[in-house]
C-alpha cells in the first residue's frame, strides 16, 4: 500500500517538526500509519460547513491537537482562511488516520501554531520545533513507473462511462503504467476506448511546451490547500 | 468524489432539511453539492439524529416516507395543475422520479399560482 500525496508530504512534515522521531521508516501498511497515533497523537479533527462571499457553501477540515483550540480555530475560521467569509452550524467529528490529521494540520500554514495546543500532547516540542515542519521545502518525487496521462485520461474516461469502477485516492496517486495498461487492458486496448473528446485532448496536449503542461497540470490538479477533495 | 450527487442523496437531503437535522444548509446550495458534500452532509443529519427532541424512530420514518416515490394520486394531481399553467411543464421521466416530499411541494405551489 502506498501513502498519498498529502500523507507523505505530512510524514516528511512531521518528521522535520519533530512530531515522528527522525528514525521512523515511512508506513507501508495500514497498521503502520495507525501505529503513528503514538507518535503524531490523538488530533482533534472536525469538518466545517463554510461559505465563500458568494454565499457558496464548501467544507473545509480542520485539525489541531486539542479540543480547546479547535473550538477556537472554527470561531476565527474567516481570519484563517480568505476564502471563508462564514461558518456555518453544520459541523461534523472526524475520525481520520493519523497522517491525514497531520496534512490538515499543516494545510492551515503556520499561523496555526500555537504553544498551548502543541503543550496539549508533546512536552518535548516547542512552537519553534513545529514551525520548522512548515518551512521544509517540500518537493514530492515521481513515480519512477507512473502512469502516462494518456493512460490516466483513458481511465478517466473509462470511469465517466462506468465501464472501470473508481479507483481511489491511494489508488490514482499510485498508479502506474503496468496497473495502468493492465487496467486498459481488460476491456480493449486504449485506442479502442478512448473517446474522440479526449483523444483530441491528448492530442493538443501532446503539442504543448514542458512550461505550458506544467500550467496544465497545475490548473487540472486540486487545490492542495485545505481538504475538500 | 467531485461528480454530482445521486438523486437518492438528494431525496434524503431534501427531507433531513425539512425536518430540521442540517441547520446551515439552503435548500438551493442541494443543487451545487458534490457526491462527496452530500455524503459529509448525510453524516451530519445521521448524528443530529440523535440530539433531536423527537424520537430517532419517528424521523428515520419520515425520511422514509419523504423519499418514497411519489404516489399515483399525487402524479395525476401535477399533471392537472401543469396542465392548468398553474406548474411549469415537467417531462414524464422527470414526474416518475420525483419523491413524494418533492411531489407535495409541487402541489403546493401549483395550488398557491391558482389561487393566485
Amino acid at each position: 500500500m502506498n501513502l498519498t500525496y498529502r500523507e507523505k508530504e505530512a510524514f516528511y512534515r512531521g518528521k522535520a517538526a519533530g512530531i515522528i522521531p527522525a528514525d521512523c521508516p515511512m508506513p507501508q501498511t495500514g497498521e503502520e500509519i495507525d501505529a503513528l497515533i503514538v507518535h503524531i497523537g490523538p488530533m482533534c479533527s472536525r469538518t466545517i460547513g463554510c461559505r465563500n462571499q458568494a454565499g457558496k457553501l464548501f467544507f473545509v477540515e480542520i485539525s489541531v491537537f486539542s479540543e480547546k483550540y479547535l473550538e477556537e480555530t472554527i470561531e476565527h475560521l474567516p481570519d484563517r482562511i480568505d476564502e471563508v467569509s462564514e461558518v456555518t452550524e453544520l459541523r461534523f467529528e472526524k475520525y481520520n488516520s493519523p497522517l491525514e490529521d497531520l496534512a490538515n494540520y499543516f494545510a492551515l500554514g503556520p499561523a496555526i501554531v500555537n504553544e498551548a495546543d502543541i503543550a496539549a500532547w508533546f512536552s518535548h516540542l516547542t512552537a519553534d520545533d513545529i514551525r520548522k515542519g512548515f518551512e521544509l521545502q517540500y518537493e514530492p518525487k515521481k513515480l519512477a513507473d507512473c502512469a502516462t496521462e494518456e493512460q490516466r485520461m483513458a481511465i478517466s474516461d473509462r470511469i465517466a462511462q462506468g465501464r472501470t469502477k473508481p479507483l481511489s485516492c491511494r489508488q490514482w496517486e499510485n498508479l502506474t503504467g503496468p496497473k495502468a495498461a493492465e487496467l486498459l487492458c481488460n476491456s480493449g486496448r486504449t485506442e479502442d476506448v478512448i473517446s474522440a473528446q479526449v483523444r483530441l485532448l491528448t492530442e493538443e496536449y501532446a503539442k504543448l511546451t514542458p512550461e505550458e503542461k506544467d500550467m496544465f497540470r497545475k490548473i487540472t490538479t486540486p487545490n492542495k490547500g485545505h481538504k475538500h477533495d | 468524489m467531485f461528480g454530482a450527487p445521486s438523486l437518492e442523496q438528494k431525496n434524503l437531503l431534501r427531507s433531513d432539511l425539512a425536518q430540521g437535522l442540517l441547520p446551515g444548509l439552503r435548500s438551493k446550495d442541494i443543487a451545487d453539492l458534490t457526491f462527496d458534500d452530500a455524503e459529509i452532509l448525510l453524516s451530519i443529519s445521521a448524528e443530529n439524529r440523535w440530539t433531536e427532541d423527537r424520537e430517532y424512530g419517528q424521523i428515520v420514518q419520515k425520511e422514509q416516507v419523504d423519499t418514497m416515490p411519489a404516489t399515483a394520486e399525487q402524479i395525476g394531481r401535477i399533471r392537472e395543475l401543469i396542465k392548468a399553467k398553474h406548474l411549469h411543464p415537467l417531462s414524464g421521466n422527470t414526474l416518475l422520479k420525483i419523491s413524494q416530499l418533492s411531489a407535495k411541494r409541487l402541489i403546493w405551489r401549483g395550488e398557491m399560482n391558482r389561487r393566485k
